[in-house]
């Protein structure tokens, strides 16, 4: 049902677009494609492939169309493969600083087995609008819908386990506010409503209701002063259980500007969270508060301390967090940073678990970018994990490098290459992994003829876990402009995939893609 | 009398600051010092390259929604006037990413919020806003250049995540790097389970709020949490965005030897989803576990009181 009314309703909104493009005379542009996509696949569905979203079929785009009415209001739309499964459509009108409608329509697969049995699709449709009825007053609302069915496979590898997941829900949201501004703050205030429907477990039925209101200042003659609160309601109610769930929360921040480019930061948010039919209530208590200091473009640092209560009655933890990070910026052309983060979490009363917890982690990087030929960049990173109840350590590492050339010399060239590479271990099991990916990417778009554009891209990928894998992909592209701004393109993209450690696991595809193009000038 | 509960006095309180900043925001007139007219005497055609957007000056306009003129931006234009030179009138391409800042959010306030509650790398490195938006252009919100291979230029390395094994599909068009990276309107994701707002629009399946919460989804500010604890959300070697295959990704939080060894290590080779199905949160066991686990099993764990499902 929804299908046949959403379905028409874009279509009619891009036949409006095209008419209102070729209905006025002046004030509009964009580009109208019309062309076929081929596939050809070998061996086996594309798993997880950039594939898993191509269908065969004629297909009408009407890509970045604006068009500007005399009294100032704009149309825009980008309709992309309006007669395909997988379009993926927007539309919008407005009057900027007036008001605003759009609306949206896309949708996608997802193949999962390499029989091409396993398959979601998506779909997401949405409306939006807003009006400014007065200059420093905001109404703002919209609806979105979406859906999802089918059916997804996990090969949980490297144990030797399968699970299968099916999915067919509809999920649809409602919301509406308003928002008064000026100068020095605003104010905003918002409903939002959730509905979710669930055709194959008719348990996670459930419904939400939220209320927000938030606040944001400065102070006219005290620059150095801002300040923000806000409230949030939300009640969660499942259906079928008459399970609900209700949180109230309050929050405060302020942000203190002093001399030298000194800056503190500080938040307080208070929540408590009441279930039924349990009748437990919580209740969370977070404060942050931070120091950070900037030198202009050269660099800054920051310290900040974080403390959280989570507290049930039963269970009650604590937990304290330190964070600093800093970066300095030499020149424009070596920019280094630097960040560690600390939290311990004591169990104070009851059971968690994962019981008591200190869990670290860190960074570092460095890029060097050269203005005229790229750039270069490297970064390290750790996480460590300690969970003296359950006798558990680990230790995360993991290195990522990359290079990037470019030059406009013969056109526009770009190479990159990008190296992953990590190390997991967990000192208190014979639990460990290694892994390391490679990425290699190239794109060449040279600047021969005055009326032939040509491209050819590719992406190489390799990667060592506990599997094996390779996977290519190939793009050439190539455009003719003819008389009249029409023009002839067409793209072949070649995408293949192994897994050398099962022989089985192979995909081969081909996809030509041949358009008209004409460039609307109106 | 009748005692006044929490709520009530809330919509009472909002309802009064909502009155004094409306009336506040009524009362502030901003006056321009120059009219357009005399800048587009001398700059002539800049008019046209903001009539597509929201900057379009006021005075070209019959009904104007927006009162914009060239020296909303360029302040100093009453001097400029008088002795036209570049030295005497801001142009916020020009000024340093602070002043920009200050100068752009005089209407832009939604970029204040987002200093006010986040951290943004761009603000730290004092970028300009007319890095990334073009005010006399009329690109979609102003951005230089499409969206995605703009980010690219700078963030090249998320780029190379794209093409890994599993990936948003932001390089087939479906998305783009703003459908996530919201620079406006985040002020809520601070806020407990709403954190994950920008990824539940897309996932509701996931989105809970459970009765019983994975602990790993919970936002830290301090240090991460939330999905991107166990999924990369630019892309994977591994299904589903995740950030290790299988059993090694839930290893590195939980290890519990004796699922390895009891019952004559029947469950040694299992995966822990098999029987922790409701990994993101469960409406009736704290342990995650799949509701229909003795049908599974073909047993009955807990009838026989050897395990508790919370």
């Amino acid at each position: 049902m929804t299908k046949k009314i959403l379905y028409p309703i874009g279509f009619t909104l891009a036949c409006v677009v095209c008419l209102a493009a070729f209905s006025f005379a002046a004030g509009g542009s964009g580009t109208v494609k019309a062309g076929y996509v081929l596939t050809d696949e070998d061996g086996h569905r594309g798993v997880n492939q950039e594939t898993f979203n191509t269908y065969e079929g004629f297909a009408i785009s009407v890509e970045n169309f604006k068009y500007l009415f005399d009294n100032g209001i704009n149309l825009n739309a980008n309709l992309r493969k309006v007669t395909l499964n997988n379009r993926n459509l927007y539309a919008a009108i407005g009057k900027p600083g007036l008001f605003n409608v759009s609306a949206r329509n896309s949708q996608y697969r997802r193949t999962y087995s390499y029989d091409g049995t396993s398959f979601t699709r998506r779909r997401f449709s949405s409306m939006e609008a807003d009006l400014k009825p007065l200059k420093n007053i905001s109404l703002f609302g919209g609806f979105s819908r979406t859906d999802k069915h089918g059916d997804n496979l996990a090969a949980l590898r490297p144990v030797a386990d399968t699970v299968e997941f099916s999915s067919d829900y509809t999920h649809t949201s409602f919301h509406a506010g308003a928002k008064g501004f000026c100068p020095y703050g605003n104010l905003r205030v918002e409903y939002r409503r959730f509905d979710y429907y669930d055709d194959i477990n008719p348990d996670n039925d459930r419904e939400a209701n939220i209320i927000r209101v938030s606040a944001f200042s400065k102070f006219p003659q005290h620059n150095w002063l801002t300040i923000a609160a806000g409230y949030t309601y939300r009640q969660d109610k499942m259906y079928e259980t008459a399970a609900e769930l209700r949180t109230d929360q309050a929050w405060g921040a302020t942000k203190i500007y002093l001399a030298n480019h000194f800056q503190i930061d500080y938040r307080l948010l208070y929540g408590i969270s009441k279930q039924k039919p349990s009748s437990v209530d919580t209740d969370h208590w977070v404060n942050t508060v931070s120091l950070s200091k900037i030198w202009p473009r050269q660099g800054g640092f920051r310290l900040g301390f974080e403390s959280r209560i989570v507290d049930d009655s039963l269970n009650r933890t604590g937990s304290n967090g330190i964070l600093a990070d800093l970066w300095y910026n030499a020149l424009d052309r070596i920019i280094l940073k630097g960040a560690i983060a600390s939290r311990s979490r004591d169990i104070k009363s009851g059971t968690v678990l994962i019981g008591d917890e200190d869990y670290s982690r860190y960074r570092v990087s460095a890029k060097y970018v050269g203005n005229r030929w790229g750039d270069l960049s490297l970064r390290y990173e750790g996480r460590v994990k300690d969970n003296p109840d359950i006798n558990s350590k680990t230790d995360y590492r993991g290195l990522t490098g990359a290079i990037n050339l470019k030059t406009r010399n013969l056109g526009r060239v770009l190479f990159s290459y990008s190296y992953y590479r990590g190390q997991f271990e967990n000192h208190s099991s014979d639990v460990s992994f290694e892994f390391a990916d490679n990425v290699l990417q190239a794109t060449v778009e040279p600047e021969l003829f005055e009326k032939l554009t040509f491209s050819a891209g590719g992406t190489y990928y390799r990667s060592h876990r506990d599997r094996d894998t390779e996977k290519l992909g190939l793009k050439l592209s190539g455009r003719y402009d003819l008389a009249m701004r029409h023009a002839i393109e067409v793209t072949y993209s070649l995408l293949t995939y192994d897994d050398f450690l099962v022989s089985s696991d192979y995909y081969t595809g081909n996809i030509v893609e041949i358009n008209l193009i004409k460039d609307l000038k109106l | 009398m009748v005692k006044q509960h929490f709520p009530g006095r809330a919509v009472r309180f909002a309802l009064a600051v909502t009155t004094m900043l409306l009336a506040a925001a009524l009362l502030y007139a901003g006056e321009s010092q120059v009219d357009d007219e005399t800048c587009l005497a001398c700059h002539d055609g800049y008019d046209a390259t903001v009539k597509n957007t929201a900057h379009r000056l006021g005075s070209s306009m019959t009904s104007p929604a927006t009162d914009v003129s060239c020296s909303s931006c360029h302040t100093g234009a009453a001097e400029h006037a008088d002795d036209p030179s570049a030295d005497n009138i801001i142009n916020p391409e020009n000024q340093t990413g602070q002043e920009a800042f200050n100068t752009c959010t005089t209407c832009h306030i939604a970029h204040v919020e987002l200093d006010n509650y986040g951290s943004d790398p761009h603000n730290d490195m004092q970028l300009n806003c007319a890095g990334c938006h073009r005010i006399h252009d009329d690109n979609a919100r102003l951005l230089i250049d499409n969206e995605n291979k703009f980010c690219f230029q700078c963030h090249s390395d998320v780029e190379a995540r794209f093409h890994l094994q599993s990936q948003h599909p932001v390089l087939a068009d479906n998305l783009t790097c703003l459908s996530c990276h919201r620079f406006s309107k985040r002020q809520d994701n601070n806020a407990s389970y709403d954190f994950q707002r920008v990824c539940q629009d897309c996932h509701p399946e996931q989105a809970g709020p459970y009765l019983y919460e994975h602990g790993a989804t919970s936002a830290y500010s301090v240090q991460g949490g939330g999905c991107v604890e166990c999924h990369d959300p630019h892309g994977s070697a591994n299904d589903r965005l995740l950030k290790q295959s299988g059993n090694n990704l839930c290893e590195g939080c939980h290890f519990v030897p004796r699922h390895k060894t009891a019952h004559g290590s029947l469950w040694k080779d299992y995966a822990c989803q098999s029987c922790h199905s409701d990994l993101h949160g469960s409406f009736t066991n704290g342990m995650l576990l799949d509701e229909n686990l003795p049908a599974k099993l073909g047993l009955d764990c807990y009838q026989s009181g050897c395990h508790s499902t919370n």
